[in-house]
């Protein structure tokens, strides 16, 4: 039989293969991936405001929806920016200032911020998972609905708005999507190896695939590879699955640009 | 429906500017069932105007009505090829889904939009890279895909922001051949060019632009030595060939 907490994270790695293959592969073909790293760091200066304010005041705010509105709002800002990645840059120095602002108010609970910051696979309650599996499908139905208007914004923004498609609310739409996905994957790899796991294995694929469906799969392919054996690594030598399964995705990816060479 | 001598696009003094700096002034033209070439020196306003007459941009003074309506009511109808500057090549979508994108709105696409998707690659003599990937295919057969995309809905107004930027002759010679295709079926067709030379034989209309409208009318009115000299700010030769179409000498130094 296996425990519980090993079978949290099975699931939680197919919940982040979901994510890495569609929110992964959108950052790459609209030429974003700044926005997973900028999204993360907007989601711990969230996390931090709603402890703090659930420390000082009568309110309740669950830190995970903290993480949620600043990380959606770095995509927003990013989406309504001439130049989306300069947005997301400034975006991402004032979540970290903010950050540091905030968990220097709430000293005594700055340990929940840490595992946003770090994450970790093995820690996943049965709660998260629900979370994670609900906000995932969520984000699987609006991606299969709007891929065509996804893939046509992201080719050619300009064709899209003469055939009439709503180019700007669609935008926001896609960069909203990928901020949410960055949140449910922080939660099992944490802030600072997000990237790796939701960039990487799409970033790997998008080089190996011929069409767009073989990107989202590799994507998740890749994605589940990774994250199978910093599981069982971990689970050997007691190191952290989520650097391994970080290390393995951004290993692929070298070595796939590599042989492309 | 056929449109007459100039109620397919109506301009009346149109203007636009970007944050103050005018872009364009007093624009007035009107065009039927024809093929007109939208030339300036750079940063004339072409592509502003062509956005306009998308329905892209909205004219700060002025109206523009394209068959007969306010022109994005009308998007259905026109098939647009942009800049290709324009267009992402990083990531592998397929030939054919490029082109389905010019077809329909619809959330599926079925057998039928596939088949007018081939006919389109067809007709630009690249049915069979179908299934490859755009970003890998040379820079005269992705225009030539840009180009099957904007007429694969048949429609029956064709715009394109330099279609021929950095296009080989053959790729060239494949798009003018659908072009004319189309034109001889009835299709209209706006096109912006730094260089006339390829199809001036073809050009019903030339509309000269240099912020303001510098002339407007048929190929050999508009492109005189002096009125060219006005658009361009500098003295530019003009050759009169065998068929006896004037031939303005640039734009071998454009795009």
């Amino acid at each position: 039989m296996v425990d519980a907490y090993i079978m949290r994270a099975i699931i939680a790695i197919f919940i982040l293969a979901i994510n890495a293959a569609i929110a992964g592969s959108f950052t790459i073909f609209k030429d974003i991936t700044f926005l997973v790293a900028g999204a993360a760091h907007a989601a711990l200066a969230g996390a931090s405001l709603a402890i703090a304010i659930s420390l000082y005041t009568s309110l309740y705010i669950d830190p995970m929806l903290g993480a949620l509105i600043f990380s959606i709002m770095i995509a927003l800002m990013a989406a309504n920016a001439r130049k989306a990645n300069v947005a997301v840059a400034i975006g991402f120095a004032a979540s970290m200032s903010l950050a540091v602002l905030f968990i220097s108010l709430i000293r005594e609970q700055a340990s929940r911020v840490w595992g946003l910051l770090f994450g970790d696979l093995l820690l996943l309650t049965l709660h998260d998972i629900i979370v994670m599996a609900i906000a995932t499908i969520f984000i699987l139905m609006l991606v299969i609905y709007f891929s065509r208007e996804f893939l046509f914004i992201s080719f050619d923004s300009e064709g899209a708005m003469a055939s009439g498609i709503n180019v700007k609310a669609l935008n926001y739409l896609l960069l909203s999507i990928i901020a949410v996905s960055t949140v449910i994957i922080m939660k099992g790899v944490g802030a600072i190896l997000v990237y790796a796991m939701l960039v990487a294995p799409a970033a790997a694929s998008n080089e190996m695939a011929k069409s767009i469906m073989q990107v989202f799969s590799y994507a998740a392919l890749i994605a589940l590879l990774a994250g199978f054996s910093g599981l069982v690594i971990s689970f050997y030598f007691n190191i952290s699955p989520g650097a391994i399964a970080s290390l393995i995705a951004t290993l692929i990816y070298f070595v796939v640009i590599m042989k492309r060479r | 429906m056929h449109y007459g001598e100039d109620s397919l696009i109506e301009a009346q003094n149109i203007s636009f500017s970007y944050n103050g700096n005018v872009a364009l002034r007093n624009v007035t033209f009107s065009i039927g069932n024809e093929f007109m070439v939208i030339m300036g020196p750079n940063g004339s306003g072409k592509t502003t105007l062509v956005k306009i007459i998308m329905g892209l941009l909205k004219p700060h003074g002025g109206t523009i009505k394209v068959f007969g309506k306010s022109p994005e009511k009308v998007r259905d109808k026109i098939g647009y090829m942009p800049q290709k500057e324009n267009i992402a090549r990083h990531f592998p979508i397929r030939a054919i889904d490029v082109v389905l994108m010019g077809i329909s709105s619809k959330k599926f696409i079925g057998k039928e939009e596939i088949k007018k998707a081939r006919d389109a690659l067809r007709e630009v003599g690249l049915e069979h890279v179908w299934n490859k990937p755009f970003g890998r295919l040379s820079g005269g057969q992705q225009q030539r895909i840009m180009f099957a995309r904007a007429i694969a809905k048949e429609p029956s107004l064709i715009i394109m922001d330099e279609p021929f930027n950095g296009v080989d002759l053959p790729s060239r010679e494949k798009i003018m051949n659908a072009l004319r295709r189309r034109m001889r079926a009835g299709t209209a067709v706006v096109a912006v060019l730094h260089n006339i030379n390829p199809v001036l034989h073809y050009v019903n209309k030339v509309l000269l632009l240099n912020k303001e409208m510098i002339a407007f009318g048929k190929p050999n009115e508009v492109l005189t030595e002096s009125i060219l000299q006005k658009a361009y700010g500098g003295s530019v030769s003009v050759v009169v060939c065998e068929e006896g179409y004037w031939h303005p000498l640039i734009g071998d130094t454009h795009g």
